[in-house]
């Protein structure tokens, strides 16, 4: 097992350099799984998913099943997916409207805010022992709806949802908000979901701003996929961010965002030239969200990845990426594709055709993506592989710390925010307290006090 | 066997225990209804209390 200071020596960012070990050793998985996905905040899905009361949708946290579910009075909801009493899953479907999670084994059954309401002989069997309200679902530690968005942690000591996000918050918000700049107002129109024989963190790497793997999506960027695409646009998306300043940013929690400052002469640039009504429904909400947003409407989303497994595409296609561990080579990709609730029937469906173009299992970008990840696992849990580690030289020290939007921000395609993701994965390996996973040196705090 | 799908709401029970209890709502998942007691021998405290009885509990329909 490794130590303390072993991780260290893994994850050099200093020098530029981070073990294959941490993308493929059995024994490091078993770990994180243990320290960072019980802390973390991780995603769960969307309370468009579950719009009713008796709605579930199940879902993943780490490795392990939850349910995501709206009791009957509304409340949001999410258990563990295993009854108290032998383990057995209480719900075996992917989503759908219920009173009751009655377990298949011996039926002990409960209620949608996860309280064990019925226990077959419970008068016979039990009574005066089993104290019913001790043995509910067990419940996240903490919950937060953010904009429609659900997220969730087992750590009751883990900060609340907004501190945690930190300055990243702005550039979810981004991928968050209506188009025309209102806050929320985001659905989810389907979601990918596949498995693929890659170690997480490839994944969640590639989102948080590794824009140096482009080549990797040459050919289709050849062919043209964008929302323009029929009116012979090139690339996988249209030109809307080609004149902006883009930035990729380290933030001291771990995660790390692409986004791009349009120049001041904000203008809004045609993105959907094959279909008028498109056209002018995003001509009319980028207007709009100027008028909203003044000054702040100048920054774009791109990508992003909120720490550990949470990414996202902030304008085409748009959407929410979880990428849940099965195993230290295997890997669930779910993509929670967003549309503005009250966008028009038409946009709403031209966007989800534009989704499974580029996204998921069978999109034409995801494919590139999954063949670099599937061999770069593969070719790494060789004996010999393994004693080479990873070069994450790029950019060395090329970023500010000084930007109004926080974090250290670079002008140029960097892994800076690659070696700050696993700066604070190590932090998460070696049970560093909350002080330190947001991104405080250790030890800081004490002196401080 | 006592097919649960098939009691209506309305219709007596007995139960395990010596309970009897009046059904509110059949949960139509073939194996739980919900119930209201109306005799309970080893607590009458409960009588009026509304449980969820499961399929192996009912011993007996006393009247639809």
């Amino acid at each position: 097992m490794p130590l303390r200071n072993d991780f260290d020596q893994l994850v050099d960012v200093k020098g530029g350099f981070i073990s294959r070990e941490i993308f493929v050793d059995a024994d490091i998985y078993r770990q994180e799984l243990d320290k960072v996905f019980t802390r973390a905040w991780l995603l769960v899905g969307h309370e468009s998913l579950v719009p009713n009361p008796g709605d579930f949708y199940t879902s993943r946290m780490g490795e392990e099943s939850v349910i995501l579910c709206r009791d009957k009075k509304g409340e949001i909801h999410v258990f563990l997916n295993s009854c108290r009493h032998r383990g057995m899953k209480v719900c075996r479907y992917e989503q759908g409207n219920t009173s009751l999670f009655t377990c298949p084994y011996h039926s002990w059954t409960y209620t949608t805010d996860g309280k064990l309401q019925g226990v077959p002989l419970h008068r016979t069997l039990y009574d005066g022992v089993l104290d019913r309200e001790a043995n509910s679902l067990v419940s996240v530690a903490k919950l937060c709806n953010y904009k429609g968005s659900i997220w969730a942690t087992w750590d009751k000591d883990a900060p609340d949802f907004i501190t945690y996000l930190g300055d990243a918050k702005i550039h979810l918000d981004q991928a968050l908000d209506c188009r025309d700049g209102r806050e929320g107002g985001s659905e989810v129109i389907g979601v990918h979901k596949w498995v693929f024989p890659a170690n997480w963190k490839f994944a969640a790497e590639n989102f948080l701003g590794d824009t140096y793997h482009n080549p990797s999506h040459r050919s289709v960027d050849l062919i043209g996929i964008g929302p323009s695409a029929a009116a012979g646009k090139k690339g996988r998306r249209d030109d809307e961010l080609e004149k902006a300043q883009h930035v990729w940013i380290s933030f001291p929690e771990g995660h790390g965002v692409h986004s791009a400052i349009q120049p001041e002469a904000n203008e809004y640039i045609e993105s959907f030239l094959d279909n008028p009504i498109l056209e002018k429904y995003f001509r009319h909400c980028f207007e709009e969200r100027k008028r909203r947003l003044g000054e702040g409407a100048r920054l774009l989303p791109f990508v992003g990845t909120i720490f550990p497994n949470t990414s996202y595409h902030g304008r085409q296609p748009r959407g929410l990426c979880a990428w849940h561990p099965h195993s230290p080579t295997s890997t669930e990709g779910w993509r929670f594709f967003l549309v503005d609730k009250d966008a028009p029937k038409e946009a709403k469906e031209y966007l989800r055709r534009y989704y499974m173009r580029y996204s998921g299992p069978a999109g034409m970008t995801e494919q590139d993506d999954m063949e670099n990840w599937l061999y770069a696992t593969a070719a790494s849990t060789g004996t010999v592989a393994r004693r080479y580690p990873f070069n994450y030289q790029q950019s060395m020290g090329a970023y500010v710390t000084d930007h109004p939007l926080g974090g250290d921000v670079s002008t140029q395609v960097t892994e800076q925010i690659a070696r700050g993701f696993y700066r604070r994965w190590t932090t998460y390996m070696q049970g560093g307290d909350w002080h330190e996973l947001l991104g405080s040196p250790a030890g800081s705090r004490q002196a401080a006090e | 066997m006592i097919d649960v799908m098939a009691i209506k709401v309305g219709t007596r029970l007995k139960l395990e225990a010596g309970v009897v209890a009046e059904v509110v709502e059949n949960m139509d998942d073939g194996q739980w209804l919900q119930v209201r007691y109306l005799e309970c021998p080893a607590r009458p405290a409960d009588v009026g209390t509304v449980e969820l009885c499961h399929a192996q509990d009912v011993v007996k329909v006393l009247s639809e």
